[in-house]
Parts: C-alpha cells; sequence; structure tokens
C-alpha cells in the first residue's frame, strides 16, 4: 500500500477528528506535497457535509443495543479459548436458534393459559379479568417497571350510564348518534320514540327524517313518521314523506304518507277545498298514479288531484 | 225444515224491499264546495244472525238497538252542478239477501273514484257475527257484543270493544284493538299493529313490515312481522314471535319462543320452555321467582346472553361459549364450574346445577359473552 492510499483511507477518520496526534501529523505532512490527496479530502468534505443535512434522529434504544452489543463483544474477547465439544457444535447449528425461539414461545403461551385455573385469583387471563372486571381487556403492551415488577398497558371496553335530560346537548349528541346506529334497530326504534318527543328542535327533526328516509327497518320508519305527524306542513317534512310516498317498499308507510300529505284538502267550507296543494305535491300524486299499484294509495292520490282540479296523467 | 222456509221467505220479502228502495232517486244536496248524496234504509234480521256487508269505502259499525239494521250512505264529490254530481255519483246496487242464517248486504257504489263514500251500519245486539268486506277504505267498530270478520283492500281497522272474536286483514294499513273477549287473529300487509286487552289468544301478522305491540293477552300470542318491533306486556299463554329485523320484549308469559334475526330479545318468563334466538343481538332472560320453568334455549349468534336466575330456583345450567381469542362466562354462582376452552379447541364452558338442579338451561353464545347473575 502506497503512502497516498494510506492517508486516503485515513482521510474519514481526519474529519471526525478521530485520529491520534502523530497520525494527522503525518497526514497533514503528505497532504501539503501531494494535490490528488488534497483533492481527495474536499470530496471528502463534501460528502461529509452532505450526510450532515441528511441527519436523522436515532432511535433511543439504539444506544442501548450498542452498548449492549459492545459489552458482548468485549466478554467474547475475555472468553479463555477451549476446545470445542460436540454439544456446542450441536448448539451451534443455524436451525436450532429458530426452534428454540418458538419452545420457548410455545411454553409461554401455555403457561399464561394454564396459570389462571390452576392458581385460582391470580389475577390474570380469562378467569382474572371476569373476575376483575366484566369490561372486556386486551393487553396492548408490557414494559419492565421499576423492582423487578412490570407495567401493563389495557385496552378496555366499560360500560357506562350516562344520564340526564333530553335538552342536554351531551345526552342528545348521544340519542342522535344513537338512532343512527346500523347494528341495532331496537336501538334505533327506542330512541327515535324518546326523540319524537322533542321532534320541534331543528336538528332532531332532520333525524327522524333521515330515518324516515333512510332506515332499513319498517318499524323505525313508521315510528320516525309518528314524530313528524305534527309538522307535517314543513315543506321539509312534506319533502320527506312525498319520498316515501314514491318509493317505499312497504304500503303501510305509503298509506300513512298519503294520509298526512292529504289531511285537511277538500276538508274546507264555501266555495274553497280547504288546504290547497302546491305544484310539487301534485307533480308527486301524478307520479304516484304512474306506478302505485296499491289500490287504496291510488284512489286516495286520483281523489285528490280532482280535488285540486288537476289531471292524472303527467306528460 | 221449517227454519229454512223461514229463511227463504225472510230473504224474498227484503229484497223485494230494497228493489222498491232502489228506485228511488237519492237526494243530492250542497255541501259548501261539494255534492253530497246519501241514501240509507233498515231491515229486520233473525236472532243469532250473521250479517254481511260487501261495499267499497269507509265503513263505520257502531251498535243499534232494537232488532233492525239500519244503514246509511254517504257520498261527496266536487262538481260544477248537479247534473254533473248525479253523474260522478252514479247510483249504486243495494241488495240484501239471506242464505242459511247469513243476511249479506250488498252496497256497491256504481260511481268515479274520485267520490269519498262512506258507510254506516246500526247493528242490534242480536245479532252474532258482523262481516264486513270492502274493497278501499277503512273499517271502524267503535263497539259490539259479538263476532267480528273484517277485510279491506287498504285502510286502517280500528276496534273499540269487541265481545266476541276477531280477524280481520287489511291490504296496507294500521290494526288497532282495543278489547276483544275472543280470539283474534289479524294480518296486514304493512303499518303498525296493537292490541291493548284481549280476553283470548292473539295471532297477529305483519307481511311488510310494522310494528307489533300486545299489552295484555289471556291465552297464548303469536305475533310475526318481517320487519319491526313485538312487544308482549303480559301473556296467559305461551308467547311465539318472530321478526326479521328488530328486537322482541316480553313481559311475562307461560313460555317464549322467539326469533330475532337483528335485535335484542328481552323476556321474562313464569313458566314453561324458553327458546329464544337472537342471530345478531342480545338476549336478556329473567326467570321469575317461583317460575316453573322447563327445559329451555337461548341462543345468540353475535350478542351477550344474560339471564337473571332466582337464588332459590332449581336449575341446570350449560353454557357453552364459541367466540374466538378470549371467550367468557361471568358467573355469579360458584356451583357454576367454568373450564376455559382448551389449547385451539373451542368452546368454553360453564356448567352445574343450582339447588340441586331441575330443567336443563341450554346457552350457547357464538361471539359474545354470557352472563348468570344472581337476581
Amino acid at each position: 500500500m502506497n503512502t497516498c492510499e494510506k492517508v486516503r483511507k485515513q482521510l474519514s477518520m481526519l474529519l471526525y477528528g478521530e485520529l491520534s496526534f502523530d497520525e494527522e501529523e503525518t497526514v497533514d505532512a503528505h497532504l501539503e506535497g501531494c494535490a490528488e490527496c488534497r483533492t481527495a479530502l474536499e470530496r471528502e468534505r463534501v460528502l461529509h457535509a452532505a450526510f450532515d443535512q441528511a441527519e436523522i434522529e436515532a432511535p433511543a434504544s439504539v444506544l442501548w443495543e450498542s452498548r449492549q452489543n459492545l459489552q458482548r463483544q468485549i466478554a467474547a474477547e475475555h472468553t479463555p479459548i477451549h476446545r470445542v465439544s460436540w454439544w456446542d457444535r450441536f448448539l451451534d447449528t443455524a436451525w436450532l436458534k429458530p426452534v428454540g425461539g418458538l419452545a420457548l414461545l410455545t411454553i409461554g403461551f401455555m403457561a399464561a393459559r394454564l396459570a389462571p385455573s390452576l392458581v385460582p385469583g391470580l389475577g390474570l387471563g380469562v378467569t382474572g379479568m371476569s373476575l376483575m372486571d366484566p369490561g372486556a381487556q386486551r393487553v396492548r403492551s408490557v414494559e419492565p417497571g421499576p423492582n423487578g415488577g412490570v407495567q401493563i398497558v389495557l385496552d378496555e371496553t366499560r360500560q357506562r350510564t350516562v344520564s340526564g335530560g333530553l335538552d342536554d346537548q351531551n345526552i342528545r349528541v348521544l340519542l342522535l348518534s344513537a338512532a343512527k346506529d346500523p347494528s341495532d334497530p331496537g336501538l334505533r326504534y327506542e330512541t327515535v320514540g324518546i326523540l319524537n318527543d322533542r321532534a320541534q328542535a331543528a336538528e332532531v327533526r332532520d333525524t327522524l327524517i333521515y330515518a324516515l328516509e333512510h332506515d332499513e327497518n319498517a318499524g323505525v320508519r313508521l315510528k320516525a313518521m309518528d314524530g313528524l305527524k305534527p309538522f307535517v306542513r314543513q315543506p321539509e317534512v312534506r319533502k320527506a314523506l312525498s319520498g316515501v310516498l314514491l318509493s317505499d317498499g312497504n304500503p303501510g308507510m305509503r298509506t300513512q304518507a298519503i294520509d298526512l300529505l292529504t289531511q285537511g284538502v277538500g276538508e274546507g267550507t264555501g266555495n274553497t277545498t280547504g288546504n290547497a296543494l302546491d305544484r310539487d305535491m301534485i307533480g308527486t300524486l301524478q307520479e304516484l298514479m304512474n306506478h302505485e299499484n296499491n289500490a287504496y294509495v291510488r284512489q286516495r292520490g286520483e281523489r285528490v288531484l280532482q280535488l285540486v282540479n288537476a289531471s292524472r296523467d303527467t306528460y | 225444515m221449517k227454519l229454512r222456509i223461514a229463511n227463504l221467505l225472510m230473504a224474498t220479502a227484503v229484497v223485494v224491499v230494497v228493489q222498491k228502495a232502489s228506485a228511488q232517486e237519492a237526494p243530492v244536496v250542497r255541501e259548501g264546495a261539494y255534492w253530497v248524496g246519501s241514501i240509507g234504509d233498515s231491515f229486520g234480521i233473525a236472532p243469532q244472525a250473521r250479517l254481511q256487508v260487501n261495499t267499497r269505502g269507509n265503513v263505520t259499525v257502531r251498535r243499534e238497538a232494537g232488532d233492525q239494521v239500519t244503514y246509511r250512505v254517504r257520498q261527496r264529490v266536487r262538481a260544477a252542478n248537479e247534473d254533473q254530481a248525479r253523474t260522478l255519483l252514479g247510483g249504486g246496487v243495494r241488495q240484501v239477501s239471506s242464505v242459511r242464517g247469513r243476511v249479506v248486504l250488498e252496497l256497491q257504489p256504481i260511481s268515479a273514484g274520485i267520490v269519498k263514500t262512506d258507510i254506516e251500519i246500526g247493528v242490534p245486539t242480536q245479532v252474532s257475527t258482523v262481516i264486513i268486506q270492502t274493497d278501499l277504505g277503512g273499517i271502524d267498530v267503535a263497539e259490539f257484543d259479538g263476532a267480528v270478520q273484517l277485510r279491506t283492500g287498504g285502510g286502517d281497522i280500528q276496534l273499540g270493544k269487541i265481545g266476541g272474536t276477531v280477524q280481520c286483514f287489511s291490504g296496507a294499513g294500521e290494526v288497532i284493538i282495543e278489547r276483544a273477549g275472543g280470539a283474534i287473529n289479524c294480518t296486514t300487509a304493512g303499518g303498525n299493529m296493537a292490541v291493548r286487552d284481549a280476553g283470548s289468544s292473539v295471532a297477529l301478522s305483519n307481511q311488510m313490515g310494522g310494528n307489533i305491540r300486545v299489552d295484555k293477552a289471556a291465552g297464548e300470542v303469536r305475533a310475526h312481522s318481517a320487519q319491526g318491533m313485538i312487544e308482549v306486556g303480559q301473556a296467559g299463554g305461551a308467547v311465539f314471535a318472530d321478526t326479521q329485523g328488530g328486537f322482541i320484549q316480553v313481559g311475562s308469559a307461560r313460555g317464549v319462543q322467539a326469533e330475532s334475526m337483528a335485535g335484542t330479545v328481552r323476556v321474562k318468563n313464569d313458566e314453561g320452555p324458553m327458546n329464544l334466538a337472537a342471530m345478531a343481538g342480545n338476549i336478556l332472560a329473567e326467570l321469575l321467582n317461583g317460575a316453573r320453568m322447563q327445559d329451555s334455549s337461548l341462543v345468540a349468534g353475535t350478542g351477550d346472553i344474560t339471564v337473571l336466575i332466582p337464588s332459590n330456583l332449581a336449575v341446570s345450567v350449560i353454557a357453552r361459549n364459541s367466540t374466538g381469542g378470549t371467550p367468557r362466562i361471568v358467573s355469579d354462582f360458584p356451583e357454576i364450574r367454568v373450564t376455559p376452552s382448551k389449547f385451539f379447541q373451542a368452546p368454553m364452558v360453564g356448567q352445574g346445577s343450582l339447588n340441586g338442579g331441575g330443567p336443563v338451561l341450554n346457552l350457547n353464545v357464538s361471539s359474545g359473552v354470557i352472563y348468570l347473575r344472581r337476581k
């Protein structure tokens, strides 16, 4: 290895400041008389600068792991050399380590499952959880704690009772959420039943309209319609009922919808026909005539159209 | 033989009267924006006879003193003048006939569909059964001592106090029954159904969806809803309930069989077997003090089973929880031994005998928790 080659191998350590005084003197002396090595030093500086800009935050564990590795290395260097026995060779075989790891895992798993039944009240495992708390639990993480203890982080799902009046905003938010719970029609039905008493509030009415239009369960839709009856004059309620009349598959829903939408029509005195229908409602009834197969609903629609002097047909 | 001759004579006599009535021209009068035509008449009817009315429109039945059946048909239409109104009203067919103790009143308006028709029938107490068949329209019977059989193509059925049995069908609409002395058997294509007080058994069927509620029934209750909630307050017999979507709630019964595809099943049982199934929902069963229960089965697909058991009830419990991961059986009873599921082998099993054991209470959960609680 010539001098230039030897110096260029030390350039990186020079920049890190890791060379001894004598080594640094030797490298500097060579650099004064060698233009190629000075150029190489400049390239090394540029490279280091680039690495510095791309600096990453090393995890704290790296230091701990590095120290552990270092201690193992030091211990290995101090271990006296001895003759390798057949048992050591067996232990050094490549396949044994993963198999051993798997075995340890299995033993640990079995111990965790059997321990609660062998030691009642241990407070771990299935039995322990049922004794401690009916809420569902799941171990998120385990860490060694001080004095040989452990710290276990649990995910828990606990039931909690919340009570309050319907005017309580928190209660109302929960109810509005429950009214749309897709998993339990019974919950939606009972929630809608409670909300029906507060349908004068716009947000509650919106929830009832949502249930009327979108709930997959006819029982819930019928319940929502009950709550909206006093507000049948509201444009948004009429629009929702029109949608029910035209598209709900349940004839009982359509029967109630047309009864509500046309109630009061033709009940006037004198030469009036009472509550008149708007153009949209007339259009809805005309559209209804095109496809309604329930005779009662058809008859109601036909009669109302005649009362407001509208034709049955659309063109 | 004498009876048949008497019936024949009565039928002949009635038809003659009706033909005479139909020859009269019905008066049409102006009421506000409408022209209104109404007709009415009455005829005698033998004790314990059955009265059948075939018509079209809304029908109201009321109790009438004496031995005469009265009827009144009131039709209303908007028209430019009386002549146009008469054309729209169009008259109709009225006929009374009698066959083997059944007197049939035909009231068939031949009028335009836009005509609103209301029929009121006055029925004397001596009539045993009223049968109403209307093509379209609601049926309202406020009070009647005998039995009723009602059918409408579409419209609500509302019954007040009915002394006998009730059979009814609506093509679409609600069925509301306040009180019936006899058995109730009703069906609607869609709409809510409610029975407040039944002196015998109740069978309600909702073909396309709607909620069913029975507050009190002396006999067994059968309730079927395609989609909707089923609530039975108190049943003197067993309750059989099923719904494709919605909860089932039984306040007390002598045996319960309930199936809900999606929704909670809540049951209090006095005696008899319980067979409860909830595919997606919880089951809450409460065994009452002194209950004389029989072998029972509670099955939950996705949901918990909670059973409330009185301390003094003798029962044997077998609970299986097949939930993956960590199945749970939570018991207040030390007599019930819970065996954790073996390695990779579900289910977890809990079993034991309370107070010496008795009828078997079989609990199965596929994904959920089993709770055995002491009352």
